[in-house]
């Protein structure tokens, strides 16, 4: 039967996050974050020194806003300079760029960003582990993966006493 | 230059009839693509249901995670220790980026709510700056939500709104 009628399924809300990591020239990693929901539009670009993976400049804008005001909250980004993109800076930022007196739309947006930066560190090795030929090659990979991440029970692959271990004898 | 690492994430809230709020999420990165559909009962913003699916991943054991996502059903979202609650039991007991789409996505519902709740302020004529002044009188958790929402804010300051 053909349906005449069809519910109203219009999105009430929509949200598209954009972020990325590259290498710079200089041997920094440069992240670049962009948001666009129903109600805001903020883009924002943040280098990160190498080897000590400190926030060395910041810059960014909310284009588009519920609330005119929002617009003229970017300079709240200087307060992450010098923070160092490893334990406790989800805390730090939503502290220090969020809350009251901050902007937490600009707050999500640099661990959006720190997150790009950290995983850019982890591709590499993540596609050398699944770049195996044969079923052994790839057993070892896992193994290796197990053996020396430190990451134990950080998630179900790294679960202690999980199959993968049992089997690869980890 | 190119991008050593690049994620996307796509959500799309839609609002049911019976007040329930259906989120579908999409994160598609580097390494993994995820998909999650959640439903959220308002107003008291409670998980009635949430299924996830790991379309690309770095271990057998990822296609397992959403099976975690059954615990989650019943819980409120919000709250302070709301993230951490959920980074623990979908992040630890499945996957970390699970866990960051599932919390992106239920932070979507109340954005969904307010825009609702716009949409027909705005068709019955209601301005946006009085529309606002009625979201800061009768929804606590926007007041200080952040410096614009705060008590001294520009915004609070030029509409004379206070609490």
């Amino acid at each position: 039967m053909v349906q005449t009628v069809v519910d109203n399924r219009i999105l009430s809300y929509t949200k598209n996050i954009h972020a990325g990591a590259e290498n710079l020239d200089n041997g920094n990693t440069m992240a670049r974050v962009r948001v666009d929901d129903t109600f805001l539009s903020a883009e924002l670009e943040m280098e990160v020194k190498l080897p000590d993976l400190k926030i060395v400049s910041i810059h960014g804008r909310i284009i588009r806003s519920f609330a005119e005001e929002c617009k003229n909250n970017a300079e709240i980004l200087q307060r992450a300079i010098g923070m160092r993109v490893g334990s406790g800076i989800t805390r730090l930022v939503k502290e220090t760029i969020g809350g009251p007196n901050g902007c937490n739309v600009l707050a999500d947006m640099i661990l959006e960003g720190c997150n790009a930066v950290i995983m850019g560190f982890t591709v590499d090795e993540i596609d050398k582990q699944l770049a195996a030929k044969t079923d052994e090659g790839y057993e070892q990979a896992m193994r290796d993966m197990l053996e020396n991440n430190p990451r134990v029970a950080s998630c179900i692959a790294f679960a202690e006493g999980n199959e993968p271990r049992r089997r690869l004898g980890v | 230059m190119m991008f050593e690492f690049t994620r996307s994430k796509t959500i799309g809230v839609e609002k049911r009839e019976d007040g329930i709020f259906l989120v579908h999420g999409f994160l598609d990165d580097s390494v993994y693509t995820i998909e999650l559909d959640l439903g959220v009962k308002t107003p008291e913003f409670t998980i009635v249901s949430a299924r996830g699916c790991m379309k690309r991943y770095t271990t057998p054991e990822c296609t397992k995670a959403p099976r975690i996502l059954d615990d989650a059903v019943g819980l409120q979202t919000g709250g302070a220790d709301f993230e951490t609650k959920i980074k623990k039991l979908v992040g630890r007991g499945g996957c970390r980026h699970l866990a960051d789409l599932f919390i992106e996505c239920c932070n979507a519902v109340f954005p969904a709510l307010i825009q609702t709740q716009w949409k027909e302020a705005r068709s019955n004529g209601i301005s946006k700056d009085d529309f606002i002044k009625g979201l800061v009188d009768k929804e606590p958790k926007i007041r200080d939500r952040c410096i614009t929402y705060s008590r001294e804010g520009e915004l609070t300051e030029r509409l004379g709104v206070s609490w």
